[in-house]
């Protein structure tokens, strides 16, 4: 009875509301779903609080079933002109929930160590809360519900990190929250020039423009910089090896890849009202230079490491930079596959490393001395990834990249702009000495010697096996778009 | 051009308030400072939200921008100063300079 009721009450709306609500229900699933964790954690005792797991694997598992049942629609922009539905929303949507499950289930089947289940309701509250930032900045329409989500993001990353101890963590997340906050600073005041020099804040539409061409690139750099954090993209990649080192590994996994594919689908957004209003190539040859930048910085950076982590974490840097070349060739597709591989070879890779970090209690490169010999499914999991990340044929990186170096250069064939050869050049440079760094922990797996260590239970060996298989499958699946 | 406040004022208000928010955050070295200089550099936002409402188009959403970004700011400097307080426990100090666990 109840229930009808509420349906009676949905029609007392204007009809075009009652549309559009149901056009947004990932995210009020995803909303409910943190009310309900939110409501184990105070309701319940600490005994029973091993609930929220199964709350949140139900209820992400269900919502993921959903958004892959769903039918993808057409391209519409609702809630007067605040939200989009399209495809490419879709398919972000997938992309972003399915991180999210894997980085639960990251942290079930390789529990890190200062990782209780009293403080779980809390962690899953928060990455839930991400999540629904996250499943809102792929869609805004307007700057203020663009600046709003990543918000929304930004507040429950900054809580996440806290989920480990230690001086290191507590380092990690005051970098985290001040960087953080600057670059929101600066993204909102590009909002308020866009909104004096155009009275207008959404993105759907094309405004006057009162900006000159150097104006319109000093708004579109500020607007980009909120969205440049999350990337982890040069210059606000500062905060990214500390947070990595010094968060719990399965958030670190998840800052790593997740909110990039927010960001980006975000930048994407953005790129299409400045190619009407902000001369289209003035702004990509702005971020061709910045992915320019991100990628050399990154692969230099981390050749020279010798904690896993931080290696990891430039090494998101590099990736960041290829992830921003995509959106440089304005290749939403390519941009998803990329993102897709990516997810699957990280989660595998930190699978790894949470393995070698809870058996030899060190993030060095030296502790994966051995571990091929002793465990050969760790060893290929290991090589597989890397091989991945470098983007070497077997694998479904090797694809990815392809795929977007072509997108790349038939962008150049259109705009002949020299940042973009330029970008394509250092690609291919930062893939080539990639190679080395990527190298070493297997190297050290197969090379080295290791005493003996415990045998991997059967959910660990399954999240490696699947995961591994998912990367060669992906490489055949790569016309799925 | 003394006589009345045009929205120029108020650009060049917001534009003096934001540079001296950013130098407070680069040069302070006590974290507490940092969030006041981070907080300068919102609110020079907001002035520049709010001063053009009464031009042409009579929109409102600078103004309801400006709401928006009050809670934000004070969500955010709750956790901050949380954050500060977690530090000082840590580390027995809430300057930056001496918070270095790491390298690299």
């Amino acid at each position: 009875m109840r229930w009808l009721f509420c349906l009676q009450a949905v029609q007392l709306f204007p009809e075009n509301i009652s549309h559009d609500l149901w056009l947004l229900w990932p995210e009020i699933a995803v909303a409910a779903l943190t009310v309900v964790l939110l409501m184990i954690q105070t309701a319940l005792d600490k005994h029973h609080r091993q609930w929220s797991l199964w709350a949140v694997g139900v209820g992400l598992s269900g919502i993921l079933a959903a958004l892959a049942a769903q039918p993808t629609g057409e391209t519409q922009v609702f809630f007067s002109e605040m939200i989009l539905a399209s495809p490419l929303v879709w398919q972000f949507h997938l992309l972003l929930v399915s991180g999210t499950l894997l980085t639960i289930l990251l942290g079930q089947i390789f529990p890190p160590k200062p990782f209780g289940d009293d403080s779980k309701p809390e962690y899953y509250t928060l990455l839930c809360g991400a999540l629904l930032g996250l499943l809102l900045m792929v869609r805004a329409q307007n700057l203020l519900m663009l600046f709003m989500a990543l918000e929304t993001v930004s507040i429950c990353s900054y809580g996440l990190v806290f989920f480990a101890s230690g001086k290191k963590t507590t380092e990690a997340g005051v970098k985290y929250i001040l960087f953080g906050i600057f670059s929101s600073a600066l993204m909102l005041y590009g909002i308020s020039l866009w909104w004096n020099a155009t009275g207008n804040l959404s993105l759907a539409q094309v405004s006057s423009n009162l900006l000159p061409v150097w104006g319109a690139r000093l708004v579109f750099l500020l607007i980009l910089s909120g969205l440049l954090f999350k990337t982890s993209a040069v210059p606000f990649h500062i905060w990214t090896p500390d947070v990595l080192e010094g968060a719990p590994l399965p958030v670190a996994a998840f800052f790593s890849v997740v909110p990039k594919a927010g960001a980006l689908a975000a930048v994407m957004t953005l790129l299409t009202p400045a190619a009407s209003q902000l001369q289209v190539l003035s702004m990509l040859s702005v971020l061709a230079i910045l992915a320019v930048l991100t990628l050399i910085i990154g692969t230099l950076a981390a050749i020279r490491q010798t904690n896993m982590r931080r290696l990891m974490a430039y090494s998101a840097i590099a990736q960041a930079g290829f992830i921003l070349t995509a959106a440089v060739a304005q290749a939403p597709t390519t941009l998803i596959y990329y993102l897709w591989v990516y997810l699957a070879l990280n989660f595998l890779a930190f699978g790894v490393m949470a393995w070698v970090e809870s058996e030899r209690q060190s993030q060095e490169i030296g502790a994966f001395a051995g571990v091929g010999k002793a465990t050969p499914t760790v060893g290929v999991a290991m090589l597989v990834a890397m091989a991945g990340l470098i983007g070497l044929p077997p694998t479904a990186g090797f694809a990815a990249k392809l795929l977007m170096f072509s997108a790349l250069w038939q962008q150049w064939q259109q705009l002949q702009s020299t940042w973009l050869i330029l970008l394509f050049v250092s690609g291919l440079a930062a893939t080539v000495i990639s190679v080395y760094f990527y190298f070493k922990a297997p190297y050290q797996m197969f090379f080295r010697e290791g005493q003996l260590l415990r045998q991997l239970t059967i959910l660990q060996r399954l999240w490696l096996i699947a995961l591994s298989i998912a990367i060669i499958a992906l490489l055949v699946l790569n016309n799925f778009h | 051009m003394w006589q009345t406040l045009t929205p120029l004022h108020y650009w060049i208000l917001s534009a003096l308030i934001f540079c001296i928010g950013m130098a407070v955050t680069i040069t302070k070295r006590n974290i507490i400072g940092v969030l006041m200089g981070l907080e300068l550099m919102l609110n020079a936002a907001n002035i520049n939200l709010v001063a053009v409402w009464n031009n042409e188009s009579q929109a409102v959403e600078g103004q309801i921008f400006t709401l928006f970004i009050i809670a934000i700011a004070a969500a955010e400097s709750a956790l901050a100063l949380a954050i500060a307080y977690q530090v000082y426990r840590r580390f027995g100090t809430v300057s930056l300079d001496k918070i270095s666990a790491m390298k690299g």
